[in-house]
């Protein structure tokens, strides 16, 4: 028997709505609640990131180490051409770009997972007729689950890149890495961002294609994978290299290479695989858009 | 929000309002003036009800004509946001997510429509005690059951303190007891908290428990609007009779005296005088005469369901009773 409680009467607000609420952040920060909420799915999907983030940091600590590195030799003084910390100092942030490339596919696969359900989910249980009978415009719903699904590209692709950059500039010789290889910290950043804008916007466009996320995650990896590999058979057979801009990966596999300097593909060319994946980002937001727009008025 | 500078004579009105998808026309020419209080949206399925609820939150756009709410046109950016602000909408289908708690829904939805966290988190336990949700409040909504579900939804509405409720089916699905508690609720809010409810609905019953006022739609028009008092007060020629001895005999005398017997189930008489306003003398004279024993006589009332069926006969819709 339930007992009946003084509270069980009907109550006035007396408060009041802010003028300017952050409604995306409210919507992100439920996204993110829900995403965590299932432990084992985080547990596999974060463990990646954080072994690549350890990984990555104590090789880069090491190398500082077991390097013979002459004492203040921080300021890099190139005698005789020969300067011991400069190779290693190269050597640290070709590693860095490594683990931070291999970062970035875990962080896909999390950003997938987490993702494929936000808007997929909303659409199968008609969730958007809850969020849009509230002053919630198109924009703020979308930006709410953009802003939550880059919290978790966040977490597995951001935070390994500060702690393998923080492992570098803190134990580089009196900074050095820092002075000396500033423009890899953000130049990382920089791919970090780009990568995680775009994978958010690819996702969460095919999540509100479905009503599903079985369907939306089956979406992201056929429309990733299948297309990545469809356009590597074509361009080989075809020899139109060009087709491999419809890779995602193949196009940020260029990206990084010319952002951090590295030796291109002899075909590849770097301003073709920037504007293919503008052409991702802006493509995803553009069906993100139009569908966000059909969940708002929904007939 | 509680102290709103708004109040108007009409809460909602429409005028020549359509809504077609496709080829089905859902709203025709729909004009009405909704007054303040509680008001019965009835009509049968495909009337149009849920088509109306939505086109005033702007859910949906209008192919013609147009409609206020809360003296904002929903059509209108500024206009929708406004009345998204006013208005708590519970919609009919299932529309929980399912991983969240009852807590963090309703507090997310707060939040959502612009209350502060700590505003939205103290109101969030008050509107699920008040819907009687107070044990459940932190277990996932795929454990609630339908009744738990629909006063959850109740709750989600009534967060922001709404001066206009938009009630969407609101007892569907639920049992016996459920049903009860929902209209209590729903009751409660309208005659003792002053809101004002727009309750959407093919259950009859729920109506006539809840509304003062009630619009029947049917086919995407307006069949009848009028207040439930005076669509069921009493006919002044018409009386229902309790006969239990003589009965057979008093029904054959009863044409003579002009009167007319309606309805006849047993020893329950449904007459009708031959004149308005004419006294009811001529059925004890009757009585006396045909030596029948008049147990009871009351004046015949139309139920809402009569009214209702009536209404829209014309058209031979089935609709719930």
């Amino acid at each position: 028997m339930k007992a009946t409680t003084h509270t069980e009467v009907y109550r006035p607000f007396s408060g009041e709505l802010l003028e300017h609420p952050l409604r995306p952040i409210t919507l992100a920060r439920s996204a993110v609640r829900l995403g965590l909420r299932k432990k084992l799915p985080a547990f596999l999907l974060f463990t990646p990131a954080v072994i690549t983030a350890l990984v990555g940091a104590i090789r880069v600590y090491l190398m500082y180490s077991f390097s013979d590195i002459p004492q203040g030799q921080g300021g890099i003084s190139g005698i005789q051409g020969i300067n011991p910390l400069q190779d290693i100092l190269g050597n640290v942030a070709t590693n860095v770009v490594i683990f931070v490339k291999t970062s970035a596919y875990f962080a896909l696969l999390a950003m997938t997972w987490f993702g494929a359900g936000m808007i997929a989910d909303d659409r199968r249980m008609g969730a958007n007729l809850l969020y849009f009978s509230r002053p919630l415009t198109r924009g703020g719903y979308l930006m709410g689950k953009l802003i939550g699904l880059m919290f978790f590209g966040l977490l597995t692709l951001g935070i390994p890149s500060f702690v393998i950059l923080s492992t570098a500039v803190f134990s580089s010789p009196d900074w050095s890495f820092l002075r000396h290889e500033a423009d890899v910290i953000w130049k990382t950043a920089l791919f970090a961002s780009i990568w995680i804008l775009t994978v958010s916007s690819i996702v969460l466009a095919l999540s509100s294609l479905v009503n599903r996320k079985t369907l939306a995650l089956t979406l992201v990896f056929g429309t990733i994978i299948v297309l990545a590999g469809a356009a590597d058979v074509a361009a080989n057979l075809l020899e139109v290299s060009e087709l491999r801009l419809l890779s995602l990966p193949y196009n940020f596999e260029v990206f990084a290479d010319w952002l951090f300097g590295q030796d291109l593909n002899p075909e590849a060319n770097s301003t073709h695989s920037l504007i293919a994946l503008a052409c991702f980002a802006l493509g995803g937001m553009a069906l993100l858009w139009r569908n966000v727009r059909k969940m708002e008025v929904v007939g | 929000m509680s102290e709103s500078s708004y109040d108007p004579p009409i809460l909602i009105e429409t005028s020549g309002l359509g809504k077609a998808y496709g080829k089905v026309q859902a709203l025709n020419d729909l004009s009405i003036k909704v007054p303040p209080g509680a008001v019965g949206l009835l009509g049968p399925n495909g009337a149009g009800k849920t088509t109306l609820l939505k086109l005033l939150l702007g859910l949906l756009i209008p192919t013609a004509g147009k409609a206020t709410i809360v003296g904002q046109d929903p059509r209108t950016r500024r206009g929708r946001l406004t009345i998204r602000e006013h208005v708590g909408y519970m919609p009919e289908g299932d529309c929980l997510l399912p991983e969240t708690t009852g807590v963090e829904l309703v507090s997310m939805l707060g939040r959502l429509t612009g209350m502060k966290a700590e505003d939205a988190m103290t109101r969030t336990h008050e509107v699920l005690d008040y819907c009687q949700l107070e044990e459940a409040r932190y277990r996932p909504v795929t454990e609630f059951s339908t009744g738990m579900k629909q006063r959850l939804k109740l709750a989600q509405a009534l967060v922001h303190d709404p001066q206009i409720l938009l009630l969407d089916e609101p007892t569907n699905g639920l049992d016996p007891k459920g049903r009860r508690q929902m209209l209590e609720l729903v009751a409660d809010l309208a005659q003792n908290h002053g809101k004002n409810i727009l309750l959407c609905t093919h259950l009859l019953p729920d109506v006539e428990r809840t509304c003062e006022h009630v619009i029947v739609l049917q086919n995407g028009g307006v069949k009848l609007a009028d207040s439930v008092a005076a669509l069921t007060q009493a006919d002044g020629d018409r009386y229902r009779l309790s006969v239990p001895r003589g009965a057979d005999a008093f029904c054959e005398a009863l044409p003579n005296a002009g009167v007319i017997l309606e309805s006849r189930e047993q020893d329950r008489c449904l007459v009708r005088l031959p004149d308005e306003g004419q006294s009811a003398d001529v059925l004890f004279q009757i009585a006396h005469q045909s030596g029948a024993c008049l147990e009871s006589l009351e004046p015949a009332k139309s139920s809402l369901e009569d009214v209702f069926l009536s209404a829209i006969q014309a058209e031979g819709e089935e609709v719930s009773p």
